[in-house]
């Protein structure tokens, strides 16, 4: 019985190829929204991620960077510093805005770097300078080619006016940039003295972190302190939260194409074989037999479409990712795992119609001639 | 020893309903028994295969009895209908239907998956089948390599895979040429007369009344026995058209003879020249 699905199957193999590489194509965009996805909000937190201070302090009452704004004022740096444990304390001033570079503007996290700052300053640098000076810039690589600017190019964040002196790796995803600016222009654009807006904490050897952080909180006064881990969890977040409805609609959107060729392709299948499952009913076969091989009829669909998905992503993403570095994508086995999940999910769909069909099949077809 | 395998009382089925009704089978009632072969015959439309699929299992009467191997199959739902199928009824079909992609021996082991033991109990009397129907060497083929013939012995066999006691052939000759029309007639015969097997024809083909034990006219639904001495063949006095005597409805005395004719019209263009129209003695 299975012997004649799947010798049916192999007889109509190019119209099943084609139905599963049809699904196929909707679980890609998929696995490639939800990569995109992944990597973007990986990107958002990078500059936490490189930086890894062992403690983030902040102004009283923010938790976290990504969208965010913190200003703390420059005196309790000194007093951050004094706490016991810490080693080092490298303040940042950092706003959310926007650069022109090319024929548009980019959102980007402007990071103002004080003159001793270096701790907190670009991880990868491509060419030019690694740290700015007054006047200058350092902007993603990737810009290089998707924005078409070059070394010695001038930009603008709000009215003020930068040289491009540096090029920096890993800081670019389409949701969000890091750009390096010196910590006084950062404060002249946002017209603040005396404030900066996080700081880097690097503990002394054996110091525990999640206890450093609390005695910083009660020695300084109205100061969030908060250890790397922490501080990455809620930023990743939030990235998330700002995301996951854009995602999930996406990812909706992927399954019910997913099911709709999942079902017209197994409905071909049904309606080409009207005349055989009506051959066996004649004969005896029961409708719960039939339904059983429109599921595993529908599983070896899903299951050659997921073969295909899997096959197509680990070839597109890194051939993506070089043809296009704007393009963050990260594959993690939790996609690939939801893939494989949604996979099973238009399997079990996807024999509904079918399975409607089988049953409205009349066994006198077989009489007709 | 003859028994009774199959017993029909006053089977009815319609369609339909309002103007929209038609009686396709009408108080047809029955007995098949073990090692008869019955041939049903009558014209396009009077209710053949509905009556067929009645009796096999397929179709529900809208009333009447069907006794099946004394089990009453009229009264069964369709889900314990595939089982009775399975295991007493043999369907054979004028288009053959059998499975494309699978081989010869294959389509005949389809229904024994259907039984205990399955196709590993049944490959035995396969290999009995396919060697007494003479399709050993193409066994292995697949439908659409076969002859016509070759496709029918095949279906006979899968018919015959599962022991069942009834076998129903709807024009199992109709798609053969002469030679292979009558090969399978052969085979049926052999296996009502040999295997003890009912087997109900439906047959438009008049070749196999030579080797029915009885043969049933069914016309609007309506079933009747036709013996042999009813049975005789004249011509329409006005077109010459060949006309069954026993079946005639058209009918017209002239004189002391009665004559019958194919249509009304050819009737009344007799009445209007009859001395023209009136056969010789």
């Amino acid at each position: 019985m299975y012997k004649w699905l799947w010798q049916t199957l192999w007889q109509q193999k190019t119209g099943v190829l084609s139905g599963a590489g049809s699904v196929a194509v909707a679980l890609v965009l998929v696995v490639i929204m939800d990569a995109s996805f992944v990597g973007e909000s990986r990107q958002t937190i990078a500059y936490i991620e490189k930086m890894r201070a062992d403690v983030w302090v902040m102004q009283h009452g923010v938790s976290n960077m990504h969208m965010a704004s913190s200003y703390v004022w420059d005196w309790k740096l000194t007093k951050v510093r004094q706490v016991a444990g810490v080693k080092r304390a490298t303040p940042i001033l950092y706003m959310n805005s926007v650069f022109a570079a090319g024929k548009r503007n980019w959102f980007s996290y402007v990071i103002g770097l004080p003159e001793d700052g270096q701790r907190a300053g670009p991880w990868a640098v491509s060419s030019g300078k690694a740290f700015p000076a007054r006047g200058e810039i350092l902007l993603p690589q990737v810009l290089e080619k998707a924005a078409g600017i070059k070394l010695g190019d001038m930009t603008r964040i709000g009215d003020h006016s930068f040289r491009i002196v540096g090029f920096t790796r890993d800081t670019f995803s389409m949701s969000n940039s890091i750009a390096f600016v010196s910590f006084d222009d950062l404060q002249d654009l946002i017209a603040v003295s005396g404030s900066l807006s996080y700081i880097l904490v690097d503990a002394e050897e054996g110091v525990d972190a999640k206890a450093l952080a609390t005695r910083i909180e009660s020695e300084v006064d109205k100061v969030t302190a908060i250890t790397h881990e922490q501080f990455l969890a809620n930023d990743y977040q939030i990235g998330l939260l700002m995301g996951a409805e854009v995602l999930s609609i996406m990812t909706l959107i992927g399954i019910i194409l997913a099911v709709l060729i999942a079902v017209f392709t197994a409905y071909l299948q049904v309606d080409r074989c009207r005349r055989e499952l009506a051959i066996l009913k004649t004969v005896g076969f029961p409708n719960r037999t039939l339904y059983g091989m429109m599921l595993l009829q529908s599983m070896i669909i899903s299951l050659l479409a997921l073969i295909f998905t899997l096959v197509s992503v680990f070839i597109l993403t890194p051939l993506l990712t070089a043809l296009v570095p704007m393009i963050n994508l990260v594959l993690t086995e939790a996609i690939l795992l939801r893939v494989s999940y949604i996979a099973l999910l238009v399997s079990l769909l996807a024999v509904i119609p079918p399975a409607w069909m089988v049953a409205r099949v009349d066994p006198l077809t077989a009489f007709k001639v | 020893m003859v028994s009774t395998i199959l017993s029909a009382s006053h089977l009815h089925k319609e369609y339909g309903s309002g103007n929209t009704r038609v009686v396709a089978v009408d108080d047809v009632s029955m007995e098949i028994a073990t090692g008869e072969l019955v041939l049903i015959m009558g014209p396009s439309g009077s209710g053949k295969t509905t009556l067929l699929s009645m009796l096999g299992g397929i179709l529900t009467p809208s009333s009447g009895r069907i006794l099946l191997a004394g089990l009453d199959i009229s009264s069964m739902n369709e889900a314990q209908l595939p089982a009775i199928r399975a295991a007493k009824v043999g369907f054979i079909f004028q288009a053959f239907n059998l499975l494309d992609a699978l081989s010869a021996r294959d389509n005949i082991l389809l229904p024994a998956h259907l039984m205990p033991g399955g196709i590993k109990a049944a490959a035995p009397r396969a290999d009995d089948l396919i060697r007494r129907l003479g399709i050993e060497k193409r066994q292995h083929a697949l439908p659409g390599t076969l002859s016509g013939g070759e496709k029918q012995r095949v279906a006979i066999a899968r018919a015959l895979i599962n022991q069942p006691p009834l076998i129903l052939a709807d024009e199992p000759t109709g798609n053969l040429d002469s030679q292979s029309g009558l090969e399978v007639m052969m085979v049926l015969r052999d296996i009502a007369r040999d295997e003890g097997r009912a087997v109900i024809l439906v047959t438009h083909d008049p070749r196999v009344e030579a080797i029915a034990d009885r043969i049933l006219w069914l016309e609007d639904g309506v079933l009747r026995d036709r013996r042999e001495e009813q049975h005789q063949w004249l011509n329409c006095p006005v077109c010459r058209m060949k006309i069954d005597t026993w079946n005639a409805k058209i009918r017209h005395r002239a004189g002391q003879r009665e004559l019958v004719f194919c249509t009304e019209q050819c009737k009344q263009k007799f009445i209007q020249q009859p001395e023209r129209y009136m056969p010789a003695e």
